[in-house]
């Protein structure tokens, strides 16, 4: 690992870290009925796509552990007992980089700006699928419930993860997309 | 103002200082311990060994010279969520059905299975809040980090980052407290320049579209962040080949050792676990099964 690898995983563990933090949960976008989109999946996205799998892994198990010790800390819901296991708050983000940085490397020749959406919706709903998951097989949740939640809460949260990779990563990068073509910047 | 100011003071590791055997253990030992006791409250499926437990956790805590305040308070304040969720588990998971009947309406029925499980899954819980407390309550900051790096030093070889990853949780470390103060800064700013971050009646994309304002520049600011790091880093020559030193050094002694040994003894006695007849004799208590 160069010292780039090195320095991006820090910080984006940091913004990870950051974005859960208690009191006030910065990463929570409010949905309805007290339910909440979070982005907190963005960082591991962007850190596996600009800098690999392995950085990707890294920040999403410091994002898990950080969930872990905040759910044992200072809990802000009843949903936050299950996170005290590191098999549903720790196992299932180690995948997030991954599958973002495949969908990514697949597709980046073709479209950057598709290619870091779908990045996105498959790194969030990695991130959804694999906890509520192991959530089912823990035999926490009615496997009903889960479907409902998959699609009424991970779906949004998918798309929210994705809007964010491609704004910072194109940002970033300084690749124009969209009808407005970014801003002026040069 | 006070959705301005995002709360400086993260703490969600609350370390007690102290210079009992426990605080004194090498941090490769304090990781395994904490490891391989989250895995045994994992694997642990009956009542006998979730109490024994939960004994375990509550006389080393008082050994370590840690108030026990410390770690319950934490519990106390998951109880009302705890309650929820097993309600919620006990209301509507079928694979618990077995027991004595207690009657049922609509889609909820309650059998002794039911309160079984809703027990144990309290206990659990309980057991991984308290060990999760004692275990920061012992752990200093740099140990955390050093720990990382000793545990998977071995793995080393097989080309695990294992060096890298002590820098990078002390990296991570020192800047979480800095973004809280960049984000108030943001948020200031924007609103400043109009930026509305209300989200009432409005659609999926037009909320994250009111958040986006916050979030691009935060991480924008956090690349750049990273960009001048790694680049002071190879200004400094920093190099991952074996070789580096350390400022302060984690000696291992015997105690460490005999740490670790306990530390996969527990496991194995949680896989073991011979408290069959205890376990049998309380699922009785909640009526026949099968």
């Amino acid at each position: 690992m160069n010292a780039r690898k090195i320095a991006v995983a820090g910080v984006l563990s940091a913004v990870a870290i950051f974005l859960g933090a208690p009191p006030l949960h910065p990463g929570f976008i409010p949905w309805f009925a007290g339910a909440s989109l979070t982005i907190m999946a963005a960082p591991v996205i962007i850190g596996a796509v600009l800098e690999g799998p392995v950085v990707g892994t890294i920040i999403g198990f410091l994002f898990g552990v950080s969930s872990l010790v905040e759910a044992a800390m200072a809990p802000a819901g009843p949903t936050d007992a299950w996170f005290t296991n590191p098999l549903i708050s720790v196992l299932p983000r180690l995948f997030i980089g991954l599958f973002a940085w495949l969908i990514y490397r697949a597709l980046e020749k073709r479209n950057l700006p598709t290619a870091l959406v779908l990045a996105g919706l498959g790194g969030s709903l990695t991130n959804t699928v694999l906890v509520l998951g192991m959530l089912g097989l823990y035999g926490y949740l009615h496997w009903g419930l889960i479907v409902t939640i998959a699609a009424v809460n991970g779906a949004p949260e998918a798309v929210a993860n994705a809007v964010l990779t491609l704004a910072v990563v194109a940002a970033w990068k300084r690749v124009a997309y969209g009808r407005k073509k970014g801003a002026q910047l040069e | 103002m006070e959705q301005f100011d995002v709360a400086s003071t993260l703490q969600f590791a609350r370390y007690v200082p102290g210079g009992s055997p426990l605080h004194r253990l090498h941090p490769g030992a304090k990781a395994l311990l904490l490891l391989f006791g989250l895995a045994a409250l994992i694997i642990v499926h009956g009542t006998a060994g979730l109490v024994l437990a939960l004994a375990l956790i509550l006389v080393v805590t008082l050994a370590a010279g840690v108030p026990l305040a410390v770690p319950l308070s934490s519990l106390a304040r998951a109880l009302p969520w705890l309650l929820v969720i097993v309600v919620v588990q006990i209301l509507t998971v079928p694979s618990a059905r077995w027991g004595a009947d207690y009657g049922g309406w609509w889609i909820f029925t309650l059998r002794g299975g039911q309160l079984y499980t809703a027990v144990t899954s309290l206990l659990r819980f309980a057991d991984l809040i308290l060990f999760l407390g004692l275990g920061s309550a012992v752990t200093r900051v740099d140990e955390l980090a050093y720990a990382g790096e000793a545990l998977t030093s071995p793995f080393a070889r097989f080309g695990l980052p294992s060096r890298e990853l002590s820098l990078i949780i002390t990296i991570a470390l020192y800047f979480t407290p800095l973004f809280s103060e960049e984000a108030a800064r943001i948020r200031k700013s924007q609103a400043a320049r109009g930026a509305d971050f209300s989200t009432k009646g409005l659609g999926l994309l037009r909320r994250v579209r009111a958040y986006l304002p916050l979030f691009v520049p935060l991480l924008v600011l956090a690349l750049h962040h990273a960009e001048n790091l790694a680049r002071a880093m190879e200004a400094r020559c920093y190099t991952v080949k074996m070789g580096r030193t350390r400022l302060h050094t984690y000696p291992v002694r015997s105690l460490d050792v005999v740490a670790g040994g306990m530390a996969a003894a527990i496991v194995a006695l949680a896989i073991l676990h011979p408290a069959h007849g205890w376990d049998q004799t309380v699922q009785a208590l909640f009526g026949p099964r099968g």
